[in-house]
């Protein structure tokens, strides 16, 4: 338990890792009133806008006087101490989980840095590399086995640089031309130059061309839309190849397998790319993707049984909050209850991450592939929400059902490699794929997003839903959907928790743009869409783009 | 085996008819990979193949040495399979063995364990030896043993289960597969891929009709020893509510077997937190018992699983709203 001890010097407030835990709250009080006198650990690495501790803030804000110092609490006795509930038998997954909760534990309540800052420049560093290239303009080659993912590493990396508060705009032509060449006539995008066109490849393509923004044009106009490189109606006419009209799904490409990636996947193309439902194209994927519903609550990869795992969740959830509102959707097609058991049961303590399955480990990306189903979770419990009164803080909201504060601390402390990226757990190695979707798991904590009222009824609240789904319309649920850093609270009596007074991150942070003293340390992420997890700010240009479209 | 790969296509007599096509990977191109020479010639001639629309042996020679140096490259396994499907056609049949393909995958899976288009492609291969109705029976033998070998490097592999159900499924092979899971989980009661198959197997063969109480009884003993054993497996309690939702058992069926892992009038004594979930439920569903709901959730929250506490707070703020 001495790895666990806040500090092996004097006053060091030992109750908090021996003792039972009790509530968070309760915890929280006792490592506040006995983390005194001040702790020895260097008052630089606190960020006071931290905005994962609740109570914390609370307290900030019932001592209206003066403010007071910012310190920074030793790590709750949650994530320090093992959980209170062990079996004697042993067996290679709880050998396995053991080891995992010990190494975290050692991360989590490091005395010197008890909640680590975002090494924001080598996590752009890391990513810059990644679509860079090394000092040849080029990956090494044992990336030969992401060969037939490059739109995917364009995606990952972009996103990532994007959410950390990088200008990706000016990578605009060359993420165009890099993905030209994947462009099939036959519609779709392939992984690389010459490549059958995948569903999972298209979407990535899709993805990273609507990062960038749509740059200037000739005298100083609004320039194109990079998404206007798509064929959209060789795309579409190829969608519907890949449609398989019996099951509702989709196959990932022509003559490959069929999952729920698959349906996904051509809901997010179809959305963003405002194509037409016509011809049936989303026939039948409710039903598909309420099938993938198992007996723990979670979400398979098809309807044939396979087991609940988180990365099928995220693809089921946010497949149907674009077919329509959330509310209305998931309630009608999912057993809610079970599911919000089963993704509740994806939070480890100590480690305060995310597992995918049941007895699998905590690994940091599923902080987007489960921790990003609570946003459309708690949209289908609360219903649309009033812009107005969200802003005001009046809405009626059901508040957190996880623990922000938990995955925000295995993100900072677990997931940070020391040479920059983020991993999936501490002994891993950063990748792009884990760096793109910790961040966007990190933005999540920081973020309530909700959606609001359409303006006029969607196809899917008709009575009539079989007909109504031949409407030649664009799928226009997931464009309604806002976000506010005002995270409500389902906590009586403390202010909701966060996030206002964190320092809005500067719009491009090349390094020689810095200033000294500037408030550049801050863990606060540029925000992105929950449902299609690109720079949300995107979201709204790209549906004004493609309604000003007449046909294809 | 495959016939290895020439050390260069350019200079080997069987390739040299073809033009080698270079791959346009556009201007200043973002994520550009450094390919070995190796790589890159032999892409370059799949490519001028495919051009051609060409599926002959030598087809098999140039995907095989392409996939052992980037096995995720689904566009050279579906060139494969076609080029073998078009083989078997052919009367060069027999260049298409798909016994010797089975090995070649055999060999790749177990080297790559993450890999998803070897299952795949192993899923056609296997579609196509079923052609041969009298040798199905000894396939679908061999192929659970070699899926049961990948179980012993890796119990959880989602994608083995999935060719694994695939496979039970396609070819009716219920047999044997509860014992299968049973070994299973000797081996490790947490294995949650088990219980999965466990539920599909259970509930997979029996089609509309359901299954017998003697078959419920059954897996409710297969869960109370599990719990026995390892109070605090959520996988096994998971099974347990699964089943009985199925089958339409209410879960105050299961009351005493939760108290006796959640004693809720001597809260010291508990040690499984899921019995205490379950609990909750079952006083949930009972008016004068709610109180009893609560404080099973108010023990999760302050204690047994805090990590959760607002998930367990918001179950207890339905029940008072309802109250
Ligand atoms: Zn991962």
């Amino acid at each position: 338990m001495s790895a666990a001890s806040p500090s092996s010097s004097s006053k060091s407030p030992s109750n908090s890792t021996t003792k039972t835990p009790s509530t968070p709250s309760e915890v929280f009080n006792d490592i506040l009133s006995s983390a005194q006198p001040a702790p020895t650990y260097s008052q630089q690495t606190w960020n006071p806008s931290n905005p994962y501790f609740p109570h914390y803030h609370n307290q900030n804000m019932t001592t209206t006087a003066s403010p007071p110092e910012p310190i920074m609490p030793p790590t709750p006795a949650l994530f320090t101490t093992p959980p209170i509930l062990q079996d004697t038998l042993q067996t290679l997954s709880s050998k396995e989980q053991l080891s995992t909760a010990e190494i975290c534990m050692k991360h989590l309540s490091n005395p010197s840095d008890p909640f680590p800052i975002l090494s924001r420049r080598q996590h752009i560093a890391f990513l810059e590399s990644g679509i860079l290239g090394g000092r040849n303009g080029k990956l090494p080659h044992g990336m030969v086995l992401l060969d037939a993912s490059r739109p995917w590493i364009i995606y990952w990396c972009l996103q990532g640089l994007d959410s950390l508060g990088v200008d990706v705009g000016k990578y605009r032509e060359r993420v165009i031309s890099s993905l030209r060449p994947l462009q099939n006539e036959s519609g779709g995008f392939g992984g690389g130059n010459g490549q059958v066109s995948h569903v999972t490849a298209s979407y990535a393509a899709v993805l990273a061309l609507a990062t960038v923004s749509r740059g200037e044009g000739e005298d100083g106009e609004e320039g194109e839309e990079a998404l206007g490189i798509v064929d959209r109606r060789a795309m579409f006419h190829w969608l519907h190849e890949i449609k398989d009209w019996e099951s509702g799904g989709f196959r990932v490409c022509v003559g490959g397998e069929e999952d729920v990636r698959g349906v996904y996947c051509a809901l997010v193309i179809l959305a963003l790319l405002g194509l037409p439902t016509s011809g049936n194209l989303v026939k039948g994927a409710k039903e598909y993707l309420g099938r993938c519903q198992t007996y723990e609550g979670g979400f398979g990869a098809t309807p044939n049984g396979n087991e609940a795992h988180g990365g099928y969740a995220f693809c089921t959830l946010a497949g149907l909050c674009i077919l329509g509102e959330p509310a209305e959707v998931l309630r009608k097609h999912l057993d809610m209850d079970r599911l919000v058991s089963w993704l509740s049961a994806r939070q480890y303590a100590p480690e305060g991450g995310l597992s995918g399955r049941t007895n699998k480990l905590v690994d940091g990306c599923y902080s987007t592939w489960v921790g990003g189903c609570w946003a459309l979770i708690e949209a289908g419990i609360d219903g649309p929400q009033d812009e107005k009164e969200v802003a005001l803080g009046q809405n009626k909201a059901v508040g957190s059902l996880w623990s922000r504060e938990g995955l925000a601390r295995y993100i900072m402390s677990c997931c940070q490699s020391p040479k920059g990226g983020l991993r999936d757990k501490p002994g891993k190695n950063s990748d792009y794929y884990h760096a793109n979707y910790i961040l966007l798991g990190l933005a999540s904590t920081q973020n309530y997003f909700y959606y609001t009222p359409s303006p006029m009824p969607l196809p899917s609240s008709s009575p009539q839903d079989n007909e109504s789904e031949d409407l030649p319309l664009p799928l226009t649920a997931p464009f309604l959907w806002r976000y506010s850093p005002r995270i409500p609270s389902n906590t009586p009596n403390v202010a909701e928790a966060i996030i206002e007074d964190m320092p809005e991150w500067p719009d491009d942070v090349e390094e020689e743009d810095m200033l000294p003293g500037q408030q550049i340390e801050s863990d606060r992420l540029k925000v992105h869409h929950p449902i299609f997890n690109i720079p949300f700010e995107r979201v709204g240009e790209i549906e004004r783009w493609w309604k000003e479209k007449v046909g294809f | 085996m495959n016939q290895p790969p020439p050390d260069s296509y350019a200079l080997d007599p069987s390739w040299t008819d073809l033009v080698p096509l270079p791959q346009d990977d556009g201007e200043h191109p973002l994520a550009q990979i450094a390919y070995t020479e190796e790589y890159s010639e032999a892409m370059s001639y799949l490519r001028a193949i495919m051009a051609k629309n060409e599926y002959t042996p030598r087809v098999l020679q140039v995907t095989a040495h392409i996939i052992e140096m980037n096995p995720a490259h689904y566009t050279v396994w579906l060139y494969r399979a076609k080029t073998l499907l078009s083989l078997l056609q052919s009367d060069d049949g027999a260049a298409a063995d798909l016994g010797r393909e089975l090995r070649f995958l055999n060999d790749l899976a177990l080297r790559h364990q993450k890999n998803y288009q070897i299952w795949n492609h192993r899923q056609t291969v296997v579609e196509a030896m079923a052609a041969a109705p009298e040798l199905v029976g000894q396939m679908v033998r061999e192929e659970k043993q070699f899926t049961n070998a990948m179980f012993r490097r890796d119990g959880k592999n989602y994608h083995v289960w999935s060719y694994r159900q695939w496979l039970v499924r396609r070819f009716a092979a219920w047999a044997g597969e509860v014992e299968f899971v049973d070994g299973l989980l000797a081996a490790d009661v947490r294995n949650n891929s088990a219980w999965n198959h466990r539920y599909f197997v259970i509930f997979g063969q029996q089609g509309e009709e359901g299954v017998g109480d003697e078959v419920v009884e059954r897996e409710v003993r297969v869960v109370e020893d599990a719990v026995f054993i390892a109070p605090q497996n959520a996988s096994a309690w998971n099974y347990l509510r699964g089943l009985l939702g199925k089958v339409g058992r209410p879960l105050s069926s299961v009351e005493g077997l939760c108290l006796t892992y959640a004693p809720l009038d001597n809260p010291d004594a508990i040690t499984s937190s899921h019995a205490l979930d379950l609990l909750a439920d079952i006083y949930a569903g009972r008016k004068e018992e709610r109180a009893k709901a609560i404080k099973a959730l108010e023990l999760l929250a302050a204690r047994y699983d805090p990590i959760r506490a607002n998930y367990w707070n918001y179950r207890a703020g339905i029940i008072k709203a309802a109250a």
